[in-house]
């Protein structure tokens, strides 16, 4: 439904996107995980029409974001990260007016927003001044805006961030909806276990590229046999970071505050000999602890933990 | 036609405020002060005969029309200046850009809702006007010219306001610039076309009726414009009002053109080049950009490179960039 082929963004001074290839099939829950400035946004927002690339090519449902803007607008609903509302505007008068941005006609637009408030549950707040709204009741409301002409692909632009946890599981139960309802879902977030429930695949990003993607079970699948040790020691992580470096087995270390993150790849047998190869070399261990979020781990394995 | 729902919509928030009625009030009250005012003060020294001196209309409609035209030429800006950054700093055009409406009918959507609200005030003033007809001494054709002026000035200006709104990200700076911009359409032609005049003063060029011509620049001058379409008169003296020197009254300078022509027609360029110029900058993505220009320019110059070696068989020198 969706597919970039090397796309490459430029700014002045810095690649925002480069060569990024992502193919987004039919009726998937997409989540899309990189750290802040990795290119998420600059992706949708290509993706949404509203940045030309530099390089590459994106299409939507088969049209190009280049040639056939217009056509994309059409099969899009777009959720920006960072959106305002006319606040002087009524709830239903809000998705009225873009209902008719989108050229529907009155009696349709009167029923969709009707239909469309009942599935975010804002039905009760239809005479509201959209001002007066919380910030979670807002997101629904820009997310009932992206679905007003009845697209067959939703972008949603880190749609969880800044949302208390009742919103965010609630926002879960409407994407799960979309889902249903047949819906094509990009969804990006810095957080991957925000995605991680929700998403029929994943794709990371970091730093322009895609470090990985695919279908949820495949990309664990491949980054499988690495595992994530927080190691908490007394004496300076710096020196005991590279101590353990030279250890076997051992992928890729950070250090910070007293703590080291391992990405590990060896067996349990290994680990036993990490763990002698630190004690030895004078590292003063406390404790050595298994991270069990496997998304996270697959996070840390394939962005690179060890810059700087 | 189906109504441009941006128009719809701007119409609507901009009604529902409190700021539009007291927009309206405070415009038409102010006016109305001005008039009664000068009728005071005419009527005590041209009244005392006892009968009604069409001289008064005409010096009351002099007063409103030149206080209108600065009214029109300063509220106007504060319409338009903010009306594509403020949807940048709201975060809300990304939205708009997204459904099917297209970069022109945004812009021309949220031109109109406010050179329509600067009609409102315009039409809502003229009852004011009856001041004026209670001498008598103004013909309706010379009312609905100046009329014409407002028009075609709130035109202009609100298309200059909507042009440094689109340019400027951020509305104070846009605001800024537009009354920057509209200050030297009113007064600063004026300083120049003064200078120009003083200069030529050595060897004058007589304009059709026996006074110094005008110098071209004075057709971008509102005022100007307006005192054009007012009836001629004698030169008579108005309190606080030095608009005898901008062409009323025989012997004061003339251009060969009438000056409310050059105006419409100036304007009307103006006003196409700056919504073209905003459709532009509103667009997401530009077809048509300056880098874009570039790399045509490039092209043509490698290939006229790479003619030129096969002409001369050796590779032209690379030092064209």
């Amino acid at each position: 439904m969706i597919r970039t082929e090397r796309l490459t963004k430029q700014y002045r001074r810095t690649r925002a996107l480069d060569g990024v290839d992502l193919n987004v099939p039919e009726g998937s829950v997409f989540g899309f995980v990189g750290p802040n400035g990795a290119g998420k946004t600059t992706t949708i927002k290509i993706l949404a029409t509203l940045l030309g690339p530099t390089g590459g090519e994106a299409y939507v449902g088969g049209a190009s974001v280049n040639r056939n803007p217009a056509k994309v607008r059409q099969l899009i609903g777009y959720m920006p990260d960072f959106f305002g509302v006319y606040d002087d505007l009524r709830v239903e008068e809000y998705l009225d007016f873009y209902g008719a941005s989108h050229g529907l006609p009155p009696a349709r637009r009167r029923k969709t927003a009707d239909d469309l408030l009942e599935l975010v549950d804002l039905g009760g707040k239809k005479g509201e001044y959209v001002d007066t709204l919380s910030r979670g009741m807002k997101q629904r409301l820009c997310l009932a805006q992206a679905l007003i002409h009845d697209p067959a692909v939703l972008l949603l632009d880190e749609p969880a961030s800044g949302l208390d946890p009742r919103a965010r599981v609630e926002l879960r139960e409407l994407v799960k909806e979309l889902r249903a309802m047949g819906k094509t879902i990009l969804i990006s977030s810095h957080i991957l276990a925000e995605l991680a429930e929700m998403c029929t695949h994943l794709a990371i990003i970091d730093a322009g590229r895609i470090a990985v993607s695919g279908p949820v079970d495949e990309v664990m699948g491949r980054t499988q046999g690495g595992r994530v040790f927080t190691v908490k020691v007394l004496d300076d992580p710096e020196r005991a970071a590279t101590i353990a470096a030279q250890a076997p087995g051992v992928r890729s270390v950070t250090a910070s505050a007293g703590e080291l993150k391992v990405v590990f790849g060896g067996d349990d047998e290994e680990a036993a000999a990490f763990l002698a190869h630190l004690v030895r070399a004078g590292v003063r261990v406390v404790t050595l602890a298994e991270g069990n979020h496997r998304l996270e781990d697959v996070f840390l394995q394939v962005t690179r933990g060890d810059q700087g | 036609m189906i109504i441009n729902p941006i128009l719809a919509k701007e119409f609507r928030s901009r009604m529902r405020t409190w700021r539009a009625p007291v927009t309206l009030g405070a415009y038409v009250l102010l006016l109305g002060l001005i008039g009664f005012a000068y009728f005071r003060i005419f009527s005590s020294s041209l009244l005392y005969g006892g009968y009604l001196n069409p001289q008064v209309g005409l010096q009351i409609f002099y007063v409103l029309g030149v206080f209108q035209l600065i009214l029109v030429a300063f509220v106007t800006p504060s319409l338009t200046s903010g009306l594509i950054s403020g949807e940048r700093e709201r975060q809300t055009l990304d939205l708009l850009l997204c459904t099917r409406l297209s970069a022109s009918s945004i812009v021309l959507g949220k031109l109109l809702s406010a050179v329509s609200y600067v009609l409102l005030l315009i039409v809502a003033a003229v009852p004011v006007y009856s001041l004026v007809f209670l001498f008598g001494g103004v013909s309706p054709r010379e009312l609905l010219m100046t009329l014409l002026i407002y028009v075609v000035t709130a035109l202009t200006y609100a298309a200059i306001g909507l042009f440094s709104s689109a340019l400027f990200r951020r509305t104070q700076i846009s605001t800024l610039v537009t009354y920057a911009i509209i200050f030297s359409l009113v007064f600063g032609t004026l300083m120049v076309a003064g200078l120009q005049m003083a200069v030529s003063v050595a060897k004058p060029r007589p304009g059709p009726y026996g006074g110094p011509q005008l110098p071209a620049i004075v057709g971008l001058n509102p005022l100007v414009a307006l005192l054009s379409v007012m009836p001629q008169s004698n030169s008579f003296y108005i309190p606080f009002f030095p608009i005898s020197i901008l062409g009323g009254g025989y012997g004061a300078p003339q251009s060969a053109v009438s000056a409310w022509v050059l105006y419409v027609i100036a304007s009307g360029v103006l006003v196409i080049l700056m919504v073209l110029a905003s459709i532009h900058l509103v667009k997401p993505v530009r077809t048509m950009s300056l880098k874009r220009l570039l790399t045509w320019r490039q092209w043509f110059k490698r290939r006229g490179r790479s003619s030129a070696a096969q002409a001369g068989g050796e590779p032209a020198g690379g030092h064209g960039t």
